[in-house]
């Protein structure tokens, strides 16, 4: 990195982070346990990737490269949380970080998948997904919004998941991709 | 990918992706993770979409306008609209203003970007020292160590020991209610409890139905499973509002403030003095004899369905194997969110547990009876629903039978007598649904919470030929009922039933009424015939749970 022109760099590492945030947030999903905990990784790797940026090698896959630091993220994240938080372990975030960089591209494709799934959602399910994923909310609040119990808004949206993954794994087969 | 999983693997998934999932099947859901390259494959898949989900923009814009609107006020602490990028230009600035910040580790970054979440300190009255088989309401995680304000602990099975920082010893059977007030104060809504007060906490308060019991020094017990509260003590001395007990003394506190000397039954507090783990030998032999007269079941011309739940078949936890020989597939049930769980002995033999309200076991049974019989081993956890199911058909057609428990303990058998028929006479029995003559026989209330978590046997059987109606509970008779002029019907029928819950798949509106039973079945029977007293006796005795 030219070090006499910070100002370019940061350019070009915005440019990159944001092209593959969605991935890396994606990644650090697998690692830890829930999106607030994946958010933190995000927001640490943000930081440390762009502290790092000299040391990435332009043409190489800055993906990878901020996955790597995300995996060690996750991993001092996990020796700081709480005891009692039901957290993988060492040995598990290690499995699942190695195993994760190498679905990168399948990742890709089912997300560009997804939003074609979602269109075909009907828009109450629609609804439900939008509902469950708003930040900032608990599913406990989520759920008393939608007049549910806790339990039949998990139900409902592990079936609408189940239904995304069975749509999203179908079209991957109809275009050869899984 | 995800239909390579179990259902056991995808709950796994589902309730780890929804934080729901308690610490004990995180435990197996983590080792099986370790050994399962393909189980692992398909938890990354999952969660991926979850992460997908949320950063996906793909929904009505307009919707979102208005759930925002809503729910302004609520402090979104790392919003998705706001770009990472966003926050790491911030950071980018404020780096350069403050001169070294990137220099230091990245913890202390974020630990100054956060600075206005408030330290964490440890507070608490108490801490759990030990559980046994314990879980608290709503499946919320309750660990050895765990510290705990004033809250209420809502055990909901197994038993805890509870120690004040006071000193005091409390040792908590399920189900049971009880509110940590301070290091000093306990309150026993409900349950029983026992407490163990070394000099150091004297002066320790129960309190319970209003009526506080101060301890001086000793061991007593508190059970509030009937109408009163009793109180026993097992050694030393405690203090009422109007009277000092001491050893092997009880009382019950009514509601009215009166306190009646009862005598003493510290053999009721006997789960409280430790806990026996592994299979007894009484279990074992238990558990053999039932195996005998399950095998006599089996080969019963009588009986027209037999699910004994003895195991889980293995990689197939949907799938519920028919009990009857020569086997026959098309009888096999399947088990819809529902789990395997530990049966009358332990680990001994299975049950199935339907403790979401879409659990059920989905099951056909063909042909047409001119009697019939249900006879059922069950562990209810609570009533939670106005109609806990054992076994209903579908439709609830002509000559098809519900068997439930209604919200208020008694049970109910019930017969669709002709469902065209109108249905103007109300007598307290007949039920009026709409063109459709049923007829439902209750019993007096056969269930309470104090039996929660206690293993029953359950029979009603339904005789058109003697024109009566009777139902057993432990093998005793508690109900008979005679079938009255025009609700005799004699072709009885099955068909597509469930048991612990009452689906209705083959109509097309998506909502269904929920009748899970919040409990465990280890056993259900159906004769083709109405089974005698003496042999619902003996049902009963070769399948004790001891």
């Amino acid at each position: 990195m030219a070090e006499e022109d910070p100002i370019d760099d940061y350019e070009l590492y915005v440019k990159l982070f944001t092209q593959h945030e969605s991935q890396l947030r994606n990644f650090a999903r697998g690692l830890v346990p829930t999106w607030h905990d994946a958010d933190e990784i995000v927001q640490e790797v943000a930081l440390t990737a762009w502290k790092k940026f000299d040391q990435f090698e332009v043409g190489t896959s800055f993906i990878k490269w901020v996955c790597v630091i995300a995996r060690f993220k996750a991993l001092s994240y996990r020796r700081k949380m709480a005891r009692d938080r039901l957290s993988f372990g060492e040995n598990l975030i290690e499995l699942m970080a190695d195993e994760s960089i190498d679905e990168l591209d399948q990742r890709q494709n089912e997300y560009e998948a997804l939003e074609l799934c979602l269109k075909n959602l009907p828009e109450r399910q629609r609804i439900w997904v939008k509902l469950a994923y708003t930040p900032g909310i608990t599913t406990a609040e989520v759920a008393e919004r939608a007049g549910v119990k806790a339990g039949t808004f998990y139900m409902r949206l592990n079936r609408i998941r189940k239904a995304l993954l069975q749509c999203i794994t179908a079209r991957l087969k109809g275009e050869g991709l899984a | 990918m995800s239909e390579d999983l179990t259902a056991q693997e995808l709950k796994w998934v589902e309730d780890y992706c929804n934080e729901t999932i308690t610490p004990e099947e995180f435990e197996r859901f983590e080792a099986a993770m370790l050994k399962s390259p393909s189980l692992r494959a398909a938890t990354r898949q999952y969660l991926a979409l979850d992460a997908n989900l949320r950063s996906s923009a793909d929904l009505p814009e307009e919707l979102e306008d208005a759930w925002t609107a809503e729910t302004t006020g609520k402090v979104v602490r790392f919003p998705r609209w706001i770009p990472i990028a966003a926050a790491a230009a911030v950071a980018f600035f404020v780096g350069i203003l403050l001169d070294g910040i990137f220099r230091s580790d990245t913890n202390s970054v974020s630990e100054e970007t956060v600075a206005d979440v408030p330290e964490v300190t440890a507070e608490g009255y108490a801490v759990v020292h030990g559980l046994v088989d314990a879980a608290a309401q709503g499946g919320l995680e309750l660990r050895v160590g765990e510290m705990l304000g004033a809250e209420v602990l809502d055990l909901t099975s197994g038993s805890a020991r509870i120690d004040f920082f006071s000193g005091a010893q409390l040792y908590v059977e399920a189900p049971a209610k009880l509110e940590v007030v301070s290091a000093w104060e306990a309150t026993l809504h409900s349950g029983k409890l026992r407490v163990k007060v070394p000099p150091a906490a004297r002066g320790f308060v129960v309190e319970s139905n209003g009526r506080r019991i101060v301890d001086l020094g000793t061991e007593f017990g508190v059970d509030t499973s009937s109408e009163e509260v009793r109180v026993e003590v097992f050694s030393g001395e405690v203090e009422l509002e109007d009277r000092k007990l001491t050893e092997g003394q009880a009382v019950a506190l009514r509601g009215d403030g009166e306190t009646i000397p009862i005598g003493s039954s510290i053999e009721s507090f006997s789960n409280l003095f430790g806990v026996s783990k592994g299979f007894s030998d009484t279990a074992k032999r238990a558990f053999e004899v039932w195996k005998k007269s399950s095998e006599a079941l089996s080969e019963d011309p009588r009986v027209i369905a037999y699910y004994p739940f003895l195991a889980e078949p293995s990689g197939e936890a949907d799938r519920v194997p028919s009990g009857l020989y020569p086997q026959d597939g098309e009888l096999d049930g399947a088990a819809i969110l529902t789990e395997w769980v530990d049966g009358r002995w332990g680990g001994l033999k299975s049950a199935v547990e339907f403790s979401q309200p879409g659990s059920r076991v989905r099951v056909k049974i063909p042909g047409e009876f001119s009697a019939y019989s249900f006879s059922c081993w069950a562990r209810i956890d609570s009533l939670d629903r106005q109609y806990n199911a054992l076994f209903l058909s579908d439709g609830y057609e002509d000559g098809e039978p519900h068997w439930q428990i209604h919200q208020d303990g008694r049970m109910m058998f019930g017969v669709m007598v002709d469902e065209t028929r109108p249905e103007a006479a109300r007598d307290g029995l007949t039920k009026i649904t709409g063109l459709r003559a049923a007829r439902s026989y209750y019993t007096p209330q056969i269930w309470d919470m104090s039996m929660s978590g206690q293993w029953i046997h359950l029979v009603s059987t339904f005789d058109p030929a003697n024109r009566r109606v009777a139902q057993y509970v432990n093998g005793e008779l508690v109900s008979q009922h005679k079938i009255k002029e025009g609700y005799v019907i004699d072709q009885l029928r099955i068909g597509n039933a469930e048991i612990g819950n009452w689906g209705q798949p083959f109509r097309k509106d998506p909502e269904f009424a929920i009748r899970n039973l919040n409990g465990r079945i280890d056993e259900l029977v159906v004769f083709k015939e109405a089974i005698s007293a003496e042999e619902v006796k003996r049902l009963y005795d070769q399948g004790r749970s001891k």
